[in-house]
């Protein structure tokens, strides 16, 4: 196995022809690459962040809905209210990190079925550039209450909402998780005959709470 | 180069000299309206092109050495054909990297080398006057021509200023029409396949004429649309309309 | 068409059949026109798209002529994470890799995400060989491991399948089939049939975007969400991956990412982007216990060395078969491979061997199309004529074709020897036409005749005509 390792590396550096450069002359390099961030990126000057989030996210293509809340504690009332909406019972699975919240309303448990119709989940933020939510993995924040649900109830605060997707990678950013997912929207394909539907394997409803605290 | 008359040789293009010799006639009447003295230089023969989309570069190496040094004593070349023209324009440099005196002379010629309806357009700022074609015609823009040499809006310019000429739009107008020079010999089921769709769509407008800007792609449509038995639709190269010179049989034969 | 048969060399007879098949000409027609259009509509709004192709070109061509560096960087970060990196040269090397750590698992049953490079590899069969189950996650690749046929497309990999073709597939697979004409009833179905069994299977396997150097992490991107429940349920993951899908750092892929949504399926950003750092850590209850990365060359360092380099920029959007007029018409199961349409042109040979797939740089139009289109700038058609340029030195061009090729070129370069010839060849197909305008049958050009006719020249030749009037 370190054969194969040792061969491929040879055959790199023979492909190269001339030897590899010095670490700093390839940092140097890499640290060029992207002259400018704001080059590559769509602008949207017209909507402040927290519009265009809003606007993407609920785009025709991406389908979400949105409901604005004063605080994390409305939380379970805001979830209460989309069930009775939807018609659905009382009951949800959530995160445990939204576990301390007063649930009296919904039927809540921190455990989740593999046919969840509803999970309720917190985001760690969002990007406006492409209505993303940013979820990590973590004991408080499973990352399968994301995907199981039928219906996924997401909780972002709005001063999580970074405006670029190199908001999620700054120089402030946690380490990486386990795992990162920026979900956009529900899940969907485009497979058969390249027609849009919703809901192929993950979530066909995707309800965001945002807080304004 | 901004000669009053500049003398430009005229690249015939061996499909045009074999086969439809009315559209350099018509090259070599438009370039002479734009002021322009023409050389036809007689030692021309083939840009080269089949041996280099066959692989053969020694072979498109002799030829595109020949073109270039029967073409460098004019100020400009023109053909009218965009994939000829972007075999020089683009290819030739490319084609004699190895040669450096080799690559600058071809440079040099590809520099001052145009296809017909851009040279006519750009350079000569040349605009069509009392010229009447009375058609609804329709307009595939050719992919050499495009993608090599970035011909889009030149042809339609030149052609809106014909008395009782429309140019309908066409879907898929910059959609390869699956000729491909030998490819639609080598590969014939895959070229027809292509072709239909092309001419799906030319018959979808309701255009009495289709116009496109190279001799291969012409000879490609128009025989689809000949085996269809779409006779209503005549096919003509720009230059023959511009030149006035659409009165006979167009290219499917009609 | 079965996969056991299915091969570069037999492009000619399988294009030639396919262009027959009205149902395929449907379904390429309804979903390659679909995706055009999508990128035009997203593209107007993203006026940085040029800017933004020379800086991801600039991110790969940098990160290929480093790539052991990046490489050694991207396993250094992978392993402090937790990961285990296993290195292959060659597919049975990486599908060994692959059976072993399955056995190691004790893995009945496997779910996988679409990985082209898996497909390439011949993982599906390689599983199958060992006795695991295998189940394919990925709507499309759901349809075609029920319909026992390889994918035909690189991101819908059953787009030659019409709606009404999975529908009779799910009839008679699906434990509790929806049909209803609709497409989102379609999805329904798959949907009820797989969910059981991404909680039964043993081991999650998924291919990846992006690897990211600082960081040792694997990215992926899908619209399903499959690729999170393949990978968080089982207790392992496994990742194959070429080593070309590294890159520096996270805001080089963000950079790759915005190109890969808009021009794979015309959509700003892909609904599920994940950042995979290693196994489940001391702290977590969920999430796989082991996670494994397997790197693999398959070809791709001789590419690295070759003029074939650029095409390692290759980030598997599609566009350049989404807009390719040979693939329109014929689809992807002719190319007999992994990878069709431009870019399949180019990786086949490179990956198989010119020798078996020596039609494919010969079946193109070179109309430039997809190198117009490529988010990363290869430059397709030029690499197109540089494999023709091998196979003619290599001696794979047809005989007779070479031959007249030659024959033509020796002529063209005697200018009198060749106006004789033209004047002849000019004389004799007014001869055969006789009066008629267009030729409907033609020696020596059946393949143009087959279907097309063939115009009649109008008269003697230019150079001929030319000389009468200016007095000669
Ligand atoms: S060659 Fe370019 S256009 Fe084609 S799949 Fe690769 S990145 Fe996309």
């Amino acid at each position: 196995m370190s054969d194969a390792r040792s061969r491929i590396f040879a055959r790199i550096a023979s492909g190269r022809g001339q030897a590899l450069p010095s670490p700093e002359a390839i940092a140097a390099e890499r640290a060029g690459l992207v002259p400018d961030a704001s080059a590559t990126q769509p602008t949207f000057t017209e909507q402040d962040t927290l519009a265009r989030f809003e606007a993407m996210a609920t785009s025709e293509r991406l389908t979400a809905t949105v409901a604005h809340i004063a605080s994390l504690e409305d939380v379970p009332a805001a979830v209460a209210a989309y069930l009775a909406a939807k018609g659905l019972p009382a009951e949800a699975a959530i995160a445990p990190v939204l576990a301390e919240l007063d649930w009296s309303g919904v039927n809540a448990s921190t455990a989740i079925t593999p046919n969840q119709p509803v999970a309720v989940t917190l985001a760690e933020g969002g990007v406006a550039e492409t209505g993303s939510l940013i979820f990590r993995s973590g004991p408080e924040t499973p990352m399968l209450h994301n995907f199981l649900g039928l219906h996924h109830v997401a909780v972002v605060r709005k001063d999580g909402i970074g405006r670029y997707l190199e908001s999620v990678f700054g120089p402030d950013a946690p380490a990486l998780p386990r795992i990162m997912s920026l979900v956009t929207g529900t899940s969907g394909t485009a497979d058969i005959e390249a027609v849009n539907i919703r809901g192929a394997h993950g979530p066909r409803y995707l309800h965001i709470l945002m807080v304004a605290e | 180069m901004t000669k009053v008359h500049p003398h430009v040789g005229l690249l015939v293009t061996c499909l045009v000299d074999a086969m439809r010799p009315e559209i350099g006639f018509a090259t070599l009447k438009l370039l002479e309206q734009a002021g322009c003295s023409v050389s036809v230089p007689e030692t021309q023969t083939c840009c080269g092109q089949p041996a280099l989309n066959s692989g053969a570069r020694g072979e498109a190496k002799t030829l595109a050495k020949r073109v270039v040094a029967a073409f460098e004593p004019f100020d400009y070349v023109v053909a009218p054909s965009g994939s000829c023209l972007g075999t020089v324009k683009t290819h030739y440099p490319e084609l004699l990297a190895d040669d450096p005196a080799w690559k600058r002379r071809a440079e040099q010629v590809a520099a001052k080398s145009y296809e017909i309806l851009s040279f006519l357009s750009e350079v000569r700022n040349w605009r069509p006057e009392g010229v009447r074609f009375p058609a609804k015609a329709t307009y595939h823009h050719t992919c050499a021509g495009l993608r090599e040499l970035g011909i889009y809006a030149q042809p339609l310019k030149l052609l809106e200023q014909v008395d009782g000429l429309e140019i309908l739009p066409l879907e898929g107008e910059t959609a390869c029409c699956g000729f491909g020079g030998t490819f639609a010999v080598k590969y014939p089921e895959i070229s027809t396949a292509i072709v239909s769709d092309k001419t799906r769509q030319i018959a979808a407008t309701g255009a009495d004429t289709l116009l496109a800007a190279d001799l291969g792609c012409l000879m490609n449509i128009a025989g689809k649309l000949s085996r269809e038995g779409r006779s209503d639709i005549r096919v003509f190269h720009p230059v023959e309309i511009l030149a006035g010179m659409a009165d006979g049989k167009g290219v499917a034969g009609r | 068409m079965s996969t056991a048969l299915r091969s570069p060399a037999n492009f000619k007879r399988d294009a030639a059949e396919a262009v027959t098949k009205p149902s395929l000409k449907i379904a390429l027609d309804r979903t390659t026109g679909l995706l055009q259009r999508r990128r035009v509509d997203v593209l107007k709004a993203y006026p940085e798209f040029e800017a933004t192709r020379e800086v991801a070109k600039n991110i790969k061509d940098h990160t290929l002529a480093h790539l052991d560096h990046y490489l050694a960087e991207f396993e250094k970060n992978a392993t402090a994470a937790g990961a285990v990196v296993h290195w292959a040269e060659t597919p049975e090397q990486a599908c060994k890799i692959v059976i072993d750590l399955c056995r190691q698992a004790d893995a009945k049953s496997v779910t996988r995400v679409k990985s082209m490079l898996g497909e390439e590899i011949g993982l599906p069969k390689a599983l199958a060989a060992a006795g695991i189950e295998r189940v394919e996650t990925d709507l499309a690749e759901h349809i075609i491991q029920l319909a026992d046929e390889p994918p035909s497309h690189i991101v819908i990999p059953a787009m030659h399948k019409t709606r009404e073709e999975v529908a009779d597939l799910f009839a008679h697979h699906h434990k509790e089939p929806k049909i209803d004409g609709e497409v989102g009833t379609l999805v329904e179905s798959a949907r009820g049939e797989l969910r059981p069994k991404y909680v039964a299977a043993d081991v999650g396997i998924s291919g990846a975007n992006f690897l990211i150097a600082s960081t040792g992490t694997v990215v992926t991107v899908t619209n399903e969400g499959n690729a999170e429940l393949t990978t968080e349920l089982p207790g392992m993951h496994i990742v194959t991956a070429g080593i070309e899908k590294v890159v520096p750092e996270p805001q080089h892929a963000l950079v790759l990412l915005r190109l890969l949504a808009r021009s794979a399926l015309g959509t700003e950003f892909t609904q599920y982007t994940s950042f995979f750092t290693g196994p489940r850590r001391e702290d977590e209850t969920t999430g796989p216990e082991a996670m494994h990365i397997v790197l693999v060359d398959n070809g791709r360092t001789q590419m690295l060395a070759s003029e074939m380099r650029p095409m390692l920029r290759c980030i598997r959007c599609a566009a350049c078969i989404n807009h390719c007029p040979v693939y329109g018409a014929i689809g992807g199961h002719p190319y007999g491979s992994t990878y069709p349409g431009p870019m399949g042109s180019v990786l086949t040979p490179a990956l198989q061997s010119l020798e078996v797939a020596k039609d494919l740089p010969h079946a193109c139009t070179l109309n430039g199309r997809c190198q117009e289109v490529c988010p990363v700038k290869i430059p397709l058609p030029d690499l197109i004529r540089s494999l023709r340029d091998d196979t003619w030195r290599r001696n794979l061009v047809p005989k007779p074709a070479k031959l007249a090729v030659q024959a033509w070129a020796w002529v063209a370069v005697r200018p009198s020897l060749y106006r004789l010839v033209s004047g002849l060849a000019n004389y004799a197909l007014r001869l055969w036409a006789g009066p008629r305008g267009m030729i409907a049958k033609l020696p020596l050009a059946g393949g143009w005749t087959q279907g097309r006719d063939f115009p009649r020249p109008t008269g003697p030749t230019f150079m001929t005509q030319y000389k009468r009037r200016q007095g000669r």
